[in-house]
């Protein structure tokens, strides 16, 4: 499966690339660096995405108790801090070149760069030398916690009065665009199921590994 | 009333304006992205090959375990 939708993005990724330069239309205000857009959509939407993962696995595990659903979350929360943190990346450039500025305290922006915090937070959890069970009860009650800044992060341009734009849900683009936009957040979701699907195996593999080291020597 | 002037750009500053049009920065930035994940899947493959080499080890252990 993951090998499956490695090859599948490995195909979609060029073809979006070649959408974003050569098939979209300029946007009439913001002109050319308006396509840092179709990077930055996907980016987001799917760290948002790998944060809900790491919140429902969470849960998962309090009630199951299950080791591959600590890897699972793991490996959900490391691709969302990469995902989150490329898309804040994207963000700051788009913002440099049509704001003015690197950075602006925006509702959106703040509560984002929260959330990319609080991740990390739960990443540098995973790596204390904690016996792997409390290790894992202990940050699946932290995802479940971590997860209040998520919807806070999605509504907040909606909610707070925001310089940055809500685009799902409030049109503001040509159908080409949309169309363009939907193929990009279908390649990198493409490339997030299948960094998951192979991140989840090698965690829950060394896991495994380092189990039985312990129990053999 | 008095004239006022605007400091001009320097050259080193025209030169960098003209270079970083919008095409160039939307480049910069494809560049920047696709290098950052780029290094993730170094990273990710990395560790894919050094589980292989550990199992390995595992596997001919567990073999020289039996014929022992």
């Amino acid at each position: 499966m993951p090998a499956v939708l490695a090859l599948f993005s490995s195909l979609a990724l060029p073809f979006a690339l070649w959408m974003v330069f050569f098939q979209v239309p300029t946007e009439a205000t913001m002109g050319e660096v308006q396509k840092i857009f179709y990077l930055h959509l996907p980016l987001g939407l799917w760290g948002l995405v790998s944060f809900t993962v790491v919140f429902v696995c969470g849960v998962a595990y309090l009630v199951r108790k299950s080791e591959r659903m600590a890897a699972l979350a793991q490996a959900a929360c490391e691709i969302g801090v990469l995902f989150s943190g490329l898309s804040l990346l994207s963000g700051m450039l788009w913002a440099k070149k049509s704001w003015g500025v690197w950075w602006t305290w925006d509702p959106r922006l703040s509560t984002t760069l929260v959330m990319w915090f609080i991740y990390c937070g739960y990443l540098l959890l995973q790596h204390i030398g904690w016996e792997a069970e409390r290790r894992n009860l202990i940050c699946a009650i932290y995802a479940i916690v971590a997860f209040l800044d998520v919807p806070l992060v999605f509504l907040s341009a909606r909610i707070f009065r925001s310089i940055h734009p809500a685009v799902l849900g409030n049109g503001g683009l040509e159908p080409e665009m949309w169309l363009t936009t939907g193929v990009c957040a279908l390649a990198f979701g493409l490339l997030w199921g299948s960094l998951l699907l192979i991140r989840k195996e090698q965690l829950w593999l060394e896991t495994r590994l380092a189990e039985l080291a312990q129990r053999t020597f | 009333m008095a004239r006022q002037f605007t400091k001009p750009l320097s050259q080193r500053q025209l030169l960098l304006e003209a270079r970083l049009d919008s095409i160039t920065w939307v480049l910069g930035a494809n560049v920047l992205i696709w290098s950052i994940l780029g290094l993730y899947v170094v990273f990710v493959a990395r560790r894919q090959q050094k589980l292989k080499m550990q199992l390995q080890q595992i596997e001919t252990l567990a073999h020289d375990h039996e014929l022992n």
